[in-house]
């Protein structure tokens, strides 16, 4: 088995920000886009057990009072789910269908947006022993699903056995895979997994949160399709494929007085120029996205734009397996031969557009774990090109890219390369759907700018499945047992202090031999009406909808 | 009963064109890039998964076997499953039919109708400074691609003004009222194209029929211009609109996709957007093969409607 | 209407066409006056300004047209009526019968319905009362099986028929006055006969006023009371009909009468026989706008356009410098 793997950045799109009309198919994708790497990063002990009320996160203008129940709210986001089925789950980016499912499916636990630390949903906590190798999760007492059938430990075992099953195909399957379960009672499960993993909850957290009545998937052929049956704050009353949907309250929530809103409708805006215009004339209460440029979309608008900080990258893979990129000492000629910021910016022409400082996020525990991307040396880039001509193996190299934004970066990168000397650059742009067949599935290319962004907030799974050998996004193909090690001295560590060393030596390695070079930032959008409150995100900045109340 | 006969008899000749349609979509769809599997499952996808996903929906079989195991799944109304979500691609299509069928037609409904109604106002007043904006703004909206229109509406509508709401939509059973709401601007968006085409083509015929004797004699009879417009100058002149107006059914439903994906519609149009992004195969082919059939069956309505429209056509 | 004002009087008609090359006078001072229940037949070559005549009276010149003068219909000058109260004479007092009858029916209307809308507009008559009098006018005028005929469509009928059906057409409110514009012209000789004989009849029972506009001399001969021949949009000559068959006094009659063929012979083989072509009505000279093409021309003819002044008496008109006598000329 290829290692577990977290965190699916499924889809590929051109990120926010460029011409829509020019590239409809383009425009269209951005329903894949933008999203990508789950992933979350744990913090001082490996428990959630943080109780929900503390766990409220960085709203700017965080809200004062006591909440209020009614109201309705309409968020807008990206694309419709095309399923109910976790095992469909692309990734959990909240204009996709992370948002329609977390409403109607609730969590198991939750990480936060920010700092990845782990927090309790429809599970209590979920605890390790003290070697990381088995992790006691619990559920919560008299948790129902909608259908009033029992949320137990025999139900998320079933959900995630189906997701183990490769007759399921479920994307998720490499993480339902990494461990076996054991029912202990009614409300605890025993997870066992072979090799210690103190990030085993933040796997747990991203890519096996969403349970599905047992009951409903057995005697319900549209469970998956109309009929979503789960045990979340919400339950769906109407869904128009394509539009919206619209939520009522689940009155078998757990959590008495909660959700405060009488209804929630989740909007499918697919195109970005109307999704900036739904936002700046007030037409939704909520817009979440990873988006750049937000501030001028609210300009002159109530609109509130509280900031979230995230951690990933926007980033271009060399294939490692195939020169002339096997070969490390061209991936870094290419890391000093170009200017970054640059290439962020063709790549996002908005305002907050440049190049990462860090993989993390500022609340991250691991956000100044030394991470210093080798500076722009054009002498030193151009003496790596010529050295690696004279040993007749040239630089010469196409770079795959699709969308507007990776087109942009891609001409770019190919221009700033025309002043060097033995490298030779050809463009082969495509069509976004065919980015991850063609580049993660058949490994065709050199190098490629992979489309949108990716979320990382913790080193497991986000780091690990970027570096790791047959990590699921590990485009570049690399494989180093040295590096694989390192990533297994990361996971097998307790202590957050242990987790950073372990993940210094895991950077050390991967600047020296740099399979993907970061080149972007990625920013978390979220704009919503003064009087919505109750913001409280996860994931890759999903919102808890039970907690969204309305002021007004 | 004769119109009858002949739409039963326009129906035969479709069945070939349908056949090649079919066909058509099937070729176009095995060289459309990529794998429908590996899109579907993701970037963790596994060989095993692919090939059985291949299996499944038989993309690893010959072309010509596909296609005659599609075409006979059709016949019997299956369409099989949609790759994405599972449901069926008949369910799917005829989700979304509905609306497209509404935008199309109520946007072809607006431009004739307002394009008869200008057109008619300007013939009576050749040459006057009306007539004169008319065929400029009508040029103005010909040379304005529905995507420009769209985001000027909204603009004007949705931003300055407010009356309008910038995407989205409302089923017809949450009301008529709210449904409209929410269709206003893009049946507009596409209807002004179309008024312009429509205005254009009546435009000219209405002044080659009012140089007519006959309505010459209608006027020396002593009838209004308002009676003789409708009754003797209108009718005369309609030929090339229907022939503009079945012709422009293909430009309406190419339009749609534009238009539904801006605004956020679910209908047939997003649906096949949707599609081709996902690699969603049956889906995509289905909706090809209706979209076709919907245009064929429009044009054979223009062709009998000919008939109602001049008498001297004769039905066969 | 008095018994002693006449029917129709047209005085000093004019009609003016600006053309991006300047004005066309198409009409230069008409005088026309009609009694009621007489014919005058209206003769010249095309171009001569009788269609556009016809077209003036009726209200139907074309867009840009300025009509001066008067026209006055039973006392009423229509080039002053409102719109709308001339619309209650045309139609209605005057009807219309054009030259083809294959453009002047509507092809998507049915006849019955194109027969009988003006009586349903003027006479006030209900939907079916229209339809009962369209299918008695189409009687009238000889289309057979007319109250199945009047659902057809006019693509369903012979020329002749087709003719029947604008006669029926005009007839619908009982004119006073009917202007046949080269009514046969566009149908064959034995057509032709019938179709000017029936309207004779009608005209003979009706007591109706008629206006004849033809090209052809043998056409209105014996069918007219009064015969007027025009020439650049002018009436040059006006007198009894038998009169200017027997002593016509202008040149252009003269040639007119002389290019009648002896027997019938096919349509549109008549006037060819006059010499050189039709003045261009844009670049007039002064003088006689006939002289280029008389045989006749003397100095004054050049000189100055000259005066209508009456043979004998008041009943013939003609404005020639050097008129023939053609008793004379004949005894």
């Amino acid at each position: 088995m290829s290692s577990p793997t977290f965190g699916q950045p499924k889809i590929f799109s051109s990120p926010m920000g460029h011409r829509k009309y020019l590239a409809l198919l383009g425009a269209l994708t951005v329903p894949f886009a933008l999203a990508s790497c789950g992933g979350d990063a744990d913090g001082d002990d490996q428990g959630a057990e943080t109780d929900q009320d503390d766990s409220a996160n960085g709203e700017d203008d965080a809200s004062n009072g006591e909440p209020v129940s009614g109201g309705e709210v309409t968020q807008v986001i990206s694309v419709d789910t095309s399923t109910w089925d976790p095992a469909r789950l692309p990734n959990m980016n909240p204009t996709l269908s992370a948002s329609p499912f977390s409403a109607v499916y609730g969590q198991l636990l939750y990480s936060n947006v920010e700092s990845g630390e782990v927090e309790p949903g429809l599970a209590e906590s979920m605890t390790p022993n003290e070697d990381g190798t088995v992790w006691e999760l619990t559920l919560r007492d008299g948790v129902e699903f909608s259908d009033g059938t029992a949320f137990d430990a025999e139900a998320v075992k079933t959900n995630w056995d189906r997701l183990a099953d490769p007759e399921t195909s479920a994307v998720s399957a490499p993480a339902a895979q990494s461990f076996e379960s054991e029912v202990i009672d009614e409300l605890t499960l025993e997870l066992t997994t072979e090799e210690p993993d103190f990030f085993l909850d933040r796997v747990v957290a991203s890519q096996l949160t969403f349970i599905v009545s047992p009951t409903a998937m057995d005697e319900n052929p549209d469970v998956f399709t109309d009929d979503p049956v789960g045990a979340g704050p919400f339950v769906l009353s109407e869904a128009v494929s394509g539009s919206h949907y619209v939520y009522t309250p689940n009155e078998n929530y757990w959590d008495e007085g909660k959700p405060y809103l009488d209804q929630l409708t989740i909007q499918v805006i697919g195109d970005r120029q109307q999704q900036r215009d739904t936002v700046s004339s007030q037409n939704t209460d909520l817009f979440i996205a990873n988006a750049m440029g937000a501030e001028e979309w609210i300009a002159g608008t109530d609109m509130q734009l509280p900031s979230f900080d995230v951690g990933g990258s926007r980033s271009m893979f060399f294939n490692t397996a195939r020169a002339p990129f096997d070969d490390p000492r061209a991936r870094e000629a290419i890391a000093l031969a170009l200017d970054l910021e640059d290439i962020a910016y063709a790549n996002e022409p908005e305002e907050g557009s440049t190049s990462p400082d860090s993989l993390f996020a500022e609340d991250s525990p691991f956000y100044d774990v030394d991470f210093a991307l080798p500076s722009q040396d054009p002498d030193e880039a151009q003496r790596l090109f010529d050295e690696l001509a004279e040993e007749g193996s040239p630089v010469e190299f196409s770079i795959v890219a699709g969308g507007a934004g990776g087109t942009r970066s891609a001409e770019l990168i190919q221009s700033e390369l025309g002043a060097y000397e033995n490298v030779t650059v050809n463009l082969d742009i495509i069509p976004l759907p065919n980015f991850e067949e063609q580049v993660a599935f058949r490994g065709e290319f050199d190098l490629a700018i992979r489309p949108g962004s990716m979320f990382v907030n913790s080193p497991s799974p986000g780091i690990d499945q970027l570096l790791r050998t047959g990590g699921v996004n590990n485009i570049s193909n690399y494989s180093s047992d040295e590096m694989d090690e390192l990533l297994d001295a990361v996971r097998a560590e307790s202590e957050v202090e242990d987790q950073r060393d372990a993940l210094s030596e895991v950077f050390d390695l991967y600047l020296e031999e740099l399979p993907w070079l970061p080149f972007g930032n990625t920013e978390l959008v979220v704009t919503h009406i003064p009087e919505l409150e109750g913001i409280e995100l996860f994931e890759e900045g999903t919102a808890r909808y039970q907690e969204l109340y309305r002021t007004d | 009963m004769v119109i009858l006969r002949a739409v039963a008899e326009k129906l035969l000749y479709l069945l070939p064109v349908l056949l090649l349609v079919t066909l058509a979509t099937t070729l176009l769809i095995d060289l459309l890039p990529g794998d429908p599997a590996v899109t579907v499952l993701g970037l963790g996808a596994t060989p095993e998964q692919v090939e059985r996903i291949n299996t499944e929906y038989g993309f690893d079989r010959p072309f010509y076997e596909r296609y005659v195991t599609w075409l006979f799944g059709a016949l019997t109304g299956d369409f099989g499953n949609s790759l994405v979500t599972s449901r069926p691609v008949l369910a799917e299509i005829t989700a979304r039919l509905p609306v497209t069928i509404q935008l199309t037609a109520m946007s072809l409904v607006l431009a004739v109708v307002f394009a008869i109604i200008l057109a008619l106002v300007a013939a009576v007043k050749e040459g006057s400074k009306f007539d004169r904006m008319m065929a400029a703004l009508a040029s103005a909206s010909m040379s304005v691609p529905p995507f420009v229109a769209a985001v000027v509406l909204v603009f004007i509508f949705a931003l300055v003004l407010g009356w309008s709401p910038v995407a989205g939509y409302s089923p017809l059973r949450d009301g008529l009222g709210r449904n409209l709401y929410y269709m206003a601007l893009p049946v507009i968006t596409m209807a002004m194209l179309e008024t312009g085409f429509f205005y254009r083509i009546l435009r000219g015929d209405l002044g080659t029929t009012l140089r007519e004797d006959y309505i010459l004699a209608a006027r020396s009879k002593g009838l209004g211009t308002g009676y003789i417009m409708l009754r003797h100058a209108l009718r005369p002149s309609l030929f090339s609109l229907m022939a503009m107006v079945g012709l422009s059914v293909g430009r309406l439903l190419g339009g749609s996709v534009i238009v539904e994906y801006f605004f956020s519609i679910p209908g047939l149009g997003q649906l096949l957007v949707n599609s081709v992004t996902t690699l969603d195969i049956p889906v995509i082919q289905a909706s090809v093969v209706l979209i076709a059939i919907f245009y064929v069956l429009i044009n054979s309505t223009v062709d009998v409607l000919y008939s109602v429209v001049d008498p001297r056509v004769k039905l066969r | 209407m008095s018994e002693s004002s006449p029917l129709l009087d047209v005085r000093g008609l004019r009609c003016v066409i600006p053309t991006p090359r300047g004005e066309v006078q198409v009409l230069s001072g008409v005088d026309v006056s009609l009694e009621k229940g007489q014919t005058l037949g209206l003769v010249g070559e095309s171009g001569s300004g009788k269609s556009m005549f016809a077209r003036s009276i009726m209200g139907i010149s074309p867009p840009h047209a300025r009509l001066e003068g008067e026209i006055n219909f039973a006392g009423q000058d229509l080039l002053t009526l409102p719109k709308k109260a001339a619309r209650r004479v045309w139609g209605k007092r005057i009807g219309m019968v054009f030259q083809d009858p294959m453009t002047s029916l509507n092809p998507v209307v049915r006849i019955g319905r194109q027969v009988g809308e003006a009586a349903e507009k003027h006479l006030g008559l209900s939907r079916q009362q229209a339809r009962k009098r369209a299918i008695d006018l189409l009687e009238l005028v000889g289309i057979p099986e007319p109250a199945k005929r009047h659902r057809s469509y006019p693509h369903e009928f012979s020329g002749g028929m087709r003719q029947r059906v604008t006669i029926a057409m005009a007839l619908a409110c009982e004119p006073d006055l009917l202007i046949a514009d080269e009514a046969t012209t566009a149908l064959d000789v034995t057509v032709q006969r019938q179709i000017l004989d029936l309207v004779k009849s009608i005209q003979t029972d009706r007591q109706m006023a008629m206006i004849l506009v033809s090209h052809d001399l043998g056409v209105v001969s014996d069918r007219c009371d009064d015969v007027a021949v025009m020439y650049a949009g002018r009436i040059v000559e006006k007198s009894p009909t038998d009169r200017l068959f027997s002593d016509h006094r202008h040149r252009y009659t003269e040639a007119l009468l002389q290019a009648i063929p002896r027997f019938d012979t096919p349509k549109h083989s008549h006037l060819a026989a006059i010499e050189g072509k039709p003045p261009n009505l844009a670049a007039l000279s002064t003088g006689c706008p006939f002289a280029p093409r008389c045989a006749h021309e003397i100095d004054a003819c050049t000189e100055a356009m000259p005066p209508m002044r009456s043979a004998e008496d008041e009943l013939h008109w003609f404005a020639c410098a050097n008129p023939s006598r053609s008793k004379e000329l004949l005894s």
